[in-house]
């Protein structure tokens, strides 16, 4: 068994296995491609036994993969022309669009979908599935892809970012080496691409070090939990959209629903809440059981079958928000970059995007031999200038405007997509979101607020499902021996201040379950449960814990959800 | 010491099992790993190896994407690989899994054939037995513990009070239980040499395969029906009125279960 | 159609005695003679036979076929093959049905390869009608029920524990003596030691009781509740039954009162008992997932609304404190009175 920690040298390394990753080491493994064509007959330099690797902490391609998710087709089109021909993971073409506005009884639907949320010509699409084929094409063209290894420490090199190191493999509960203890190797890269996704944990650490964020607001995010039925008769055409607001959110709570109509009588149900509520009772995997109980909601999913559960927060922060993108040695892309259009919900059309740019910014630094921090620079000006963060700054306050709550927030977003982003305010404050949240007594009036007052429900188990049965479908599963990955520094916050002020709200917040208190009867004595085996990787905690006592790090990779339809 | 360790893709476990109804084979749209169960074995062989010497060479019987699994073991250690893989071979049973698998380890030499305990989709665990008949040499399964002295083998059959220890010359075919070893997991650069390694894959005429034998025409045993399993219906749920253990005691003893 | 006929059962030996599968394999098979054909034979092996017959006999089997042989004292795959490839030599049956255990597995696998037969293995059920032999067997845990038939005749199946019902029906059985001729390749593996350090403990999977606790065990110490329980369980069944086990639920390994071989669930063991008597236990998914195909499922909770209720046969809601110690006392009442 090895001891020693591998050093392994590669040219390109993508951090993170998402659509932006993925994306990025196609399009630079197929201008490598063309250039060595080219390059035969002309004579001209090649790029020989160039060396791109990805590393994902995901068990397969798309395990780890989940997004609504309506696509625009723009970017993919760029990156692969014929993707239609080459059998890309298409649900349907969106034809037929609406939105609703729900009461807890009644739906009323908007005459037309406002411009922003226009969808025609674009596609219903799962991130697993388009994530798995994005995968076959990269084997194709010689990518090392990496699966189950988790990047956890960035190398630097004064200043410079040289690599990450992966994590070690084999240590059991309490920390100590297992007798397949396998360390974590050294990856060094000419350049490090960090597509982690919201949150990425790499990525957040990355900026603070370098400060990438000066100047910039602190990041923003919502929630996604989302749930694909498979429906005993086709109700919904594959490619249908449908979205919400209103019910279950409470009026100060900004988010909305979402039914998309997948192949094969599949239907994708979901639902956002952003992560800058206040109610410290809130509970987002609650809310979208009860998005279910919607008559719409019940009349359609009425005889159908669960068949994956997942969650994932989503960068909302919009313009403001996006950090310095490059830096020496290395790039980021998609949502791990807060690249996101959250008025039109869309990311994956600024993941691609991103990635391209990245891959032809990084083509250009490899055939000039110039991998300087000027040449990475440019990388940053073109995605400004792309098509798609264009469109991000006529919405640069969206987020911000819709903080005050949704009746509120409507009028603001009306008013910035008429002035076309040109607000009263050139850019709107905003704080982090785990700044967001109010005492329990200044929320309820009481200490104790009642369940009504709360919002809780019973689940039925046909319909709605208590959290522990949503991960059974989530595929979540850890190496059982291994220390938790979620790190709670001060459990004195926990069993004090957090009690009193919050009444520990990581027992809510968490889509997963993974935090519980328990009460020993007999002594009193209060211990903070930790189910690190449930994690699904939304990284909510890590965001929203009002004391940011919670720090999410890589488990052992393979560990996490397996996503096969997300 | 050479070492053949015969291995199958199986879907993963957390996936949900689907038989296609047209067949009643394995949907093998989902997921698909190296059969969990196998990964002690390939362990087991790279032990041996390293304390022995020898090659290590991997054996599958599957359809072309098993090269996945295939890549895993030799991305463990394992130095090449013989993937048996042809549309005559679907739908085979055991029993005729078990004909290539022995067929195709005629075509080189070797001391020792190592198997998991089971997979963990078709479940028999009858395909060690079956392949020691048909090369007629030892079977030796569900060991917990495998010593080698020069050719002779010292090893430990689990049982439910402990053990059986038997020792036996090579050749010999072995199937390891899970917990025999910690399998180690396929470092960066073992991924990237796997690449390289040899993997020859054949078909049913490479090999000389009777076709008859094979695919699910051949199988000797055939699926009728497939269904899940009616849900359990709750019974009878009473209050504990101090009287909570007597009752369940009586519906014990009523359902003559004490 | 052939003209092979009656069933051979293979029997398999446990400390001194059949197995309970060999006694229920041999009852099953008295009732499938009107549709098979008879007689019902058993095969039996070992150092000394003597006692098997007799025991054979008194379950039904009308003929014996006996292999008294210092080779067959402890298993062995090879001259077991051997021995039940004579067997069937002799008796020509339409079906053979061996144990599923690890044993039975080796000697069904190595003669089915060795005649070309069809092997179905672990199978809860077998059903005859006019010659034709279909068997069930649970696969992926449980979550699906197959039913399967050979091509050949005879076909050969291995047969789960706790499947079939174990009756008596007293016969003379006429005992045919085997002269099986080992060859040398068969008696290549030789037997070194049979160590036993486990003798009595009973392995969760095998358990025919298994008596499992969940978080609202409380604490560690509290498990000596669901040790005595099982304990008194275990002793109150009949003797020749496997016996109970302790098993828990995830919260408990985690929290670490018990190691995690003990875990019953998605993330450990998937077991299948008579009886599972659930302690303080929600019943969330992943533990259901682990035992919800055992015969009959007891669960105390505290809680009316906890999900194990759903699928228990019978459910106590109270606190298993009270309830745990008072069944032990009663199930120990009763033996007593018996």
């Amino acid at each position: 068994m090895t001891q020693e920690r591998d050093v392994l040298e590669v040219d390109v390394l993508y951090v993170g296995g998402g659509i932006a990753s993925l994306s990025s080491a196609l399009h630079l493994s197929n201008l490598v491609k063309a250039h060595n064509e080219q390059a035969a007959a002309t004579g001209a330099k090649r790029l020989d036994e160039l060396t791109i690797a990805v590393i994902d902490k995901g068990f397969s391609p798309g395990a780890h993969g989940i997004s609504g998710a309506v696509m625009a087709p723009g970017p993919l089109k760029d990156l692969v022309p014929d993707f239609v021909e080459k059998g890309a993971p298409l649900e349907g073409e969106v034809k037929k669009e609406s939105i609703f506005f729900l009461t807890k009884k009644r739906k009323l639907k908007a005459p037309f979908a406002p411009p922003p949320l226009n969808n025609h010509g674009n596609y219903v699409v799962s991130m697993s599935r388009l994530n798995q084929w994005m995968a076959d094409l990269l084997e194709k063209n010689g990518v090392d892809l990496f699966w189950e290894f988790a990047g956890v420490e960035v190398l630097y090199d004064e200043g410079k970012v040289i690599g990450v190191r992966t994590g070690d493999k084999g240590i059991d509960a309490k920390g100590e080496k297992k007798p397949n203890y396998e360390p974590g190797t050294d990856i060094h890269a000419g350049v490090t691409v960090f597509g982690e996704g919201s949150r990425g944990n790499l990525t957040k650490e990355l900026i603070a070090h370098l400060g990438l964020d000066q100047g910039a607001n602190p990041p923003a995010f919502e929630v996604g939990v989302k749930e694909v039925w498979e429906l005993p008769e086709p109700r919904l055409q594959p490619g249908e959209v449908v979205h919400t607001l209103g019910y279950p959110l409470k009026r100060d709570t900004f988010g909305g629903g979402f039914i998309y109509g997948m192949k094969d009588n599949m239907v994708s149900v979901g639902q956002l809440v952003s992560l800058d509520y206040s109610d410290p009772y809130l509970d987002p995997h609650r809310e979208f059981q009860k998005f279910k109980l919607h008559p719409m909601l019940a009349a359609l999913l009425s005889g159908g079958k669960l068949v994956q559960y997942g969650a994932k927060t989503v960068p909302v922060g919009g313009l403001y928000s996006i950090p310095q993108l490059s830096f020496p040695g290395g790039l980021i892309i998609g949502d791990a970059g807060n690249l996101f259009n959250s008025q039109k919900i869309k990311g994956i059309d600024l993941a691609i995007r991103s990635g391209m740019l990245a891959a032809r910014t990084i083509f250009d630094g490899l055939v000039t031999d110039d991998l300087s921090e000027t040449t990475l620079a440019r990388y940053a000006k073109a995605v400004g200038e792309s098509a798609e963060v264009k469109d991000l700054r006529k919405v640069r306050n969206f987020h911000q405007g819709m903080t005050k709550g949704l009746y509120l927030g409507m009028s603001k977003a009306v008013l910035q997509f008429l002035l076309g982003g040109r607000d009263i305010n050139d850019r709107l404050d905003s704080k982090p979101d785990w700044r967001h949240m109010k005492r329990v007594t200044e929320k309820y009036g009481t200490a104790s607020p009642s369940k009504e007052a709360i919002g809780e429900i019973d689940f039925d188990g046909k319909l709605t499902f208590d959290k522990e049965t949503d991960v059974y479908y989530s595929g979540a599963t850890h190496e059982e021996a291994q220390p938790p990955h979620l790190k709670v520094p001060d459990l004195n916050i926990c069993y004090g201040k957090c009690t009193e002020y919050y009444h520990n709200p990581c027992s809510r917040f968490c889509p997963a379950g993974v935090y519980e208190m328990t009460t020993d009867e007999a002594t009193g004595q209060r211990t903070l449960q930790i189910n690190f085996s449930n994690c699904v990787h939304c990284k909510t905690c890590d965001i929203k814990d009002p004391f940011e006592n919670i720090q999410w790090v890589p488990p052992e990779g393979g560990g996490g959800p397996k996503y096969t339809v997300m | 010491m050479n070492i053949a360790v015969c291995v199958k893709q199986v879907t993963d476990t957390e996936a949900t099992a689907k038989l296609e109804p047209s067949s009643w084979r394995l949907d093998r749209s989902v997921t698909c790993i190296l059969n969990p169960y196998d990964e002690y074995a390939v362990e087991e062989a790279l032990r041996i190896k390293e304390a022995h010497g020898g090659e290590v060479t991997v054996v599958c019987m599957g359809p072309e994407n098993a090269t996945d699994a295939v890549r895993k073991a030799l991305a463990m250690g394992a130095d090449s690989a013989v993937l048996v893989s042809d549309p005559a071979l679907a739908g085979s049973d055991a029993q005729a899994t078990a004909y290539v698998l022995a067929e195709a380890l005629k075509t080189f030499s070797w001391d020792l054939v190592l198997f998991g305990l089971r997979s963990t989709d078709g479940e028999t665990g009858c395909v060690p037995g079956a392949v020691a008949e048909k090369l007629g040499v030892p079977l030796l399964s569900a060991l917990s513990k495998v010593d080698i002295q020069g050719t002779t083998l010292t090893v430990h059959r689990e049982t439910d009070e402990g053990y059986v220890a038997y020792e036996c010359p090579a050749p010999a075919v072995l199937s390891v239980i899970k917990g025999i070893n910690e399998p180690r997991y396929p470092s960066m650069k073992g991924i990237m040499s796997a690449k390289k390694k040899p993997l020859d894959i054949k078909d049913v005429g490479a090999l000389g395969l009777d076709t008859t034998q094979v695919g699910l025409e051949s199988a000797k045993t055939r699926v009728l029906s497939a269904r899940s399993p009616e849900p359990r219906k709750a019974g009878v749920k009473v209050e504990d009125d101090g009287s909570g253990a007597e009752k369940i005691a009586d519906f014990l003893t009523g359902a003559k279960l004490v | 159609m052939s003209d092979k006929e009656g069933i051979l059962v293979v029997a398999e030996p446990k400390d001194g005695k059949l197995a309970n599968v060999t006694l229920e394999s041999i009852t099953r098979a008295r009732a499938l003679t009107g549709a098979v054909g008879g007689p019902v034979s058993v095969v039996v092996m070992g150092a000394d036979t003597a006692p098997f017959v007799a025991q054979a006999g008194r379950y039904g089997a009308e003929r014996v076929y006996t292999a008294d042989s210092p080779e067959l004292a402890v298993f062995r795959p090879g001259p077991f093959v051997d021995t039940v490839a004579a067997a069937i030599a002799a008796a020509d049956p339409a079906v053979v049905l061996c144990s599923g255990s690890p044993d039975g597995r080796d000697v069904a696998a190595g003669i089915a390869a060795r005649l070309g037969l069809g092997l179905l293995v672990d199978i809860t059920a077998i059903e005859a009608q006019s010659g034709a032999v279909t068997v069930t067997h649970p696969c992926f845990g449980g979550s699906l029920i197959v039913e399967k038939q050979a091509t050949t005749i005879p076909l050969i199946a291995t047969v789960r524990s706790n499947s079939f019902a174990r009756e008596e029906a007293a016969v003379e059985p006429q005992v045919v003596a085997l002269s099986v001729e080992f060859s040398a390749d068969s008696l290549l593996a030789k037997v070194l030691a049979v160590a036993c350090e486990n003798a009595g403990i009973v392995s969760l999977e095998e358990a025919s009781i298994i008596v499992a606790g969940g978080r609202g065990v409380g604490s560690a110490e509290n498990f000596a509740l669901i040790q005595a329980l099982a304990d008194e369980l275990g002793a109150a069944v009949v003797a020749d039954e496997l016996g109970a086990a302790v098993a828990a639920s995830r919260a408990v390994v985690d929290a670490g009162w018990k190691s995690h071989p003990y875990q019953v669930g998605q993330t450990g063991k998937t077991v299948s008992p008579g009886l599972y008597i659930a302690c303080g236990i929600s019943g969330a998914i992943q533990h259901r997932a682990g035992m919800q195909t055992s015969d009959c499922i007891v669960a105390i909770n505290k809680d009316p609304d906890a999900p194990i209720f759903s699928c228990a046969d019978f459910g106590v809601v109270g606190d298993l404190l009270q309830v745990v110690p008072a069944l032990t006392e009663q199930i120990r009442k009763r033996k007593a009175a018996s």
